[in-house]
């Protein structure tokens, strides 16, 4: 398993230091006219992203079926992969939290309003990674690509559209303290991670390499 | 002799092809030819012998143990090659050591690094600068340096120059002489490279196994075989 993952963050190298220049970039844009938050969310979708980003390597490769001549099972090249989402999206959202804790010294900004955005950045990061990848799973990455688009709206329809479908009233959730709220959450991304893992799971395992 | 794999009534169905029912027993000690033309079926035996596709007929057994069951001890014993699948081309010979012995548990990274040096492999080059003879002896060390028990090596000598295609022979015959119970499995389309090392031939033809002998009792060469088995079949069925 770890070998699966050092795998992944070696192949990562290259594509990492691109995406260091594009956080420079953003830094210099976004941190003088205050958007830390922004900054922040963006932080960690982008590095919760490069968990597909490794799947498109592994596929031009052909490295799943390599792999399974190794002691892996289909189920450690499965796991790995929603371990490097995760991996990462905690990496991102600490250098999140890093960047908008020295910006705080030159800027007004609020920690613990960072702190709440990155944390609901880092578990709306994780759903849409568990929208996607059953998708990959089945389509390979080049097909899922639209479902990649799309898949961005997903976190936002499921709190507003289901709300007024089912006629909740979300007003009611500004009265929950914020912790509370943010506990709820990550139970219900858990649940939606652990879901997409069984799912991506049962097709990996049935299909041929 | 004690067998070291075993194949019994493997099958595997495609909608354009079927594996059928192979049987195949590789004893230890020695070298199995498995040959073929082009799409008879040999990747296909070895990728459903090793379960990375989904078999639907038959067992595969390994050091006595089936590998439906004894899945990951079996491949840790296994030192594999496959004619399409590598490394990731961004990654250098390095780090293959840095990902290999975090994945076998008997990985040596210094023999590994002899294997490089051997064979003349750049650490500093990315494998996607790599030629594809390159790439195949890159393959070649990644499997031999967790000191496997059988090797399962599919199309290896394909792509490599006559000289080095001779040298990567050399180092399966030392393999195999190197420690008991060991083997290789070999499946070539370069019937000359089979006339030199193997000791036994298994001659597949449209997803049937037609014969498995050992070499010594072969009458006439394996080229001459199977291409007077294809003409008769050709007659057969025209």
């Amino acid at each position: 398993m770890t070998g699966l993952l050092f795998k992944d963050l070696l192949n990562l190298r290259k594509y990492s230091k691109t995406l260091a220049a594009v956080f420079l970039i953003w830094c210099a844009i976004y941190i003088p006219q205050g958007s830390v938050n922004f900054l922040a969310g963006m932080m960690c979708i982008l590095t919760v992203m490069m968990a597909v980003g490794s799947m498109s390597y592994d596929e031009s490769a052909k490295w799943d079926r390599y792999a399974l001549a190794m002691p892996l099972t289909r189920r450690d090249l499965v796991l790995a992969k929603y371990l490097l989402a995760l991996l990462l999206g905690v990496g991102g959202s600490l250098l999140a939290l890093l960047i908008g804790f020295i910006a705080s010294f030159f800027i007004p900004a609020s920690i613990a309003d960072l702190a709440m955005v990155t944390a609901v950045s880092l578990l709306l990061s994780l759903v849409y990674a568990s929208i996607v990848l059953p998708f990959i799973y089945k389509l390979g990455v080049e097909k899922a690509r639209l479902i990649m688009i799309v898949a961005f709206l997903v976190p936002y329809a499921l709190v507003v559209g289901l709300g007024r479908v089912i006629n909740v009233d979300l007003s009611a959730l500004e009265s929950a303290s914020p912790t509370s709220l943010l506990l709820l959450g990550a139970a219900l991304t858990a649940l939606v991670v652990f879901i997409s893992y069984r799912v991506s799971y049962g097709i990996f395992a049935k299909r041929d390499l | 002799m004690e067998a070291v794999m075993e194949l019994q009534g493997l099958r595997k169905e495609y909608p354009d092809f079927t594996l059928d029912n192979i049987d195949l027993t590789l004893p230890a000690g020695s070298v199995m030819g498995f040959v073929g033309e082009n799409g008879a079926g040999k990747t296909t035996t070895i990728k459903t012998m090793l379960n990375i596709t989904r078999r639907d007929g038959g067992t595969a057994r390994f050091f006595g143990l089936d590998m439906a069951e004894h899945e990951r001890e079996i491949k840790s014993r296994l030192g594999v090659v496959l004619e399409e699948s590598l490394f990731h081309g961004t990654l250098r010979a390095p780090d293959i050591d840095a990902v290999m012995r975090r994945i076998y548990r008997n990985w040596d990274s210094a023999l590994y690094g002899q294997y490089l040096e051997d064979f003349a492999l750049p650490g500093k080059k990315q494998i996607k600068d790599y030629s594809r003879g390159m790439k195949m002896k890159l393959s070649i060390a990644a499997a031999l340096a967790h000191d496997p028990q059988l090797l399962v090596l599919d199309e290896a000598t394909s792509g490599l120059d006559p000289i080095m295609r001779d040298e990567i022979l050399a180092v399966f015959q030392d393999f195999v002489r190197g420690g008991t119970g060991r083997a290789v499995f070999l499946s070539s389309h370069i019937t000359s490279d089979l006339e030199k090392i193997a000791d036994y031939i298994a001659f597949i033809h449209r997803g049937r196994l037609v014969f498995c002998e050992e070499k010594a009792k072969l009458e006439g060469s394996i080229e001459e075989l199977m291409l007077a088995y294809v003409h008769q079949a050709q007659g057969r069925e025209y």
